[in-house]
């Protein structure tokens, strides 16, 4: 758990700059429509983990924190849109402070540079269900049965889950095509070696048989075994074939 | 601690593992590919089951 000493809020979301301390007690934020009560809210969130969860999810598309985090009148200028948090990690006993800017929304300023205070503030980051916003349980709460399952989702950040299993899916139809087209290619390439072999199966004893018996016609060493690297013609144009035959095709 | 993200990844490969039509080294190459943390195209993924040509004559 952490607990928070105070947060310094400048150009993000509907404020423009303002101090508050919390002095590591829960606490309320109260205030007429639009004076910036959820601006709080999103501020902590963002210095806590760099994202803004109002920015992200069902009907937001389009919404950015790079874009949409900074007040309205900074949205050219990110880099002064940042919140500092003055933090208590009580399981370390040890405060830190974090400074987050826009512009760099996934590398804060940590101080002091503590590899405990950073695995602490990584786990908040990569675990974004332990920092739910009001707006974020009530979707929760509110949603019809049948939509819970992606609600979670949504809560858990698992959109990029959803994401790979569609390219898996998709991935696994074109192989699926891809595979059948080969298979009759390979029929009919089989098909048309054992027919111009004359061959009656398709065993390596039977192709290399027939392929070495016309080898041997032409005077050519004979195939030991087969592989699929192997050439059925290895041997010809080397000038190793029968004097007859080179002057036969046009060799010589 | 994992996050869900990587709870889940590894399950899948743990359990894709266990199939005997996958081989070690593409469920390494789908690890490799999962851990970026970028959005996996396709195509990438068709890439790790692609066969080498050439299947040897029975």
């Amino acid at each position: 758990m952490i607990r928070l000493d105070s947060a310094h809020i400048e150009e993000l979301r509907g404020i423009r700059k303002l101090d508050v301390d919390f002095n590591r007690n829960t606490f309320v934020v109260s205030g007429p429509n639009g004076s910036g009560k959820s601006g709080i809210i999103d501020a902590i969130e963002f210095g806590l983990t760099g994202q803004i969860g109002r920015l992200m999810g069902k009907g937001t598309k389009g919404l950015t924190v790079a874009e949409h985090g900074p007040h309205v009148d900074m949205t050219r200028f990110p880099g002064a849109s940042f919140v500092t948090l003055k933090v208590f990690i009580p399981a370390l006993g040890k405060s830190a402070t974090i400074t987050r800017k826009v512009s760099a929304a996934r590398k804060p300023k940590i101080e002091p540079a503590d590899p405990d205070i950073k695995a602490v503030l990584d786990e908040i980051a990569a675990h974004p269900e332990i920092t739910l916003s009001r707006r974020e349980i009530l979707r929760f709460i509110l949603a019809e049965p049948s939509k819970r399952s992606e609600e979670i989702q949504a809560l858990l950040k698992l959109e990029a889950i959803g994401e790979t299993r569609s390219a898996l899916n998709t991935a696994q139809n074109r192989l699926q095509t891809l595979s059948r087209n080969a298979e009759g290619q390979v029929r009919t390439a089989r098909d048309t070696l054992q027919r111009h072999l004359q061959i009656s199966a398709f065993q390596s004893s039977a192709l290399l048989g027939a392929v070495n018996l016309r080898r041997q016609i032409l005077g050519v060493a004979a195939i030991e075994s087969l592989t699929a690297d192997t050439k059925l013609d290895d041997g010809f144009g080397s000038g190793r074939e029968k004097p007859g035959l080179q002057q036969a095709v046009g060799l010589t | 601690m994992l996050t869900p993200q990587q709870r889940i990844t590894e399950q899948f490969l743990n359990e894709l593992g266990e199939s005997e039509d996958v081989t070690a080294e593409q469920i390494e190459r789908l690890r490799a590919l999962m851990a970026t943390g970028k959005k996996i195209k396709a195509e990438e993924f068709a890439k790790v089951f692609s066969e080498p040509g050439g299947e040897d004559v029975p």
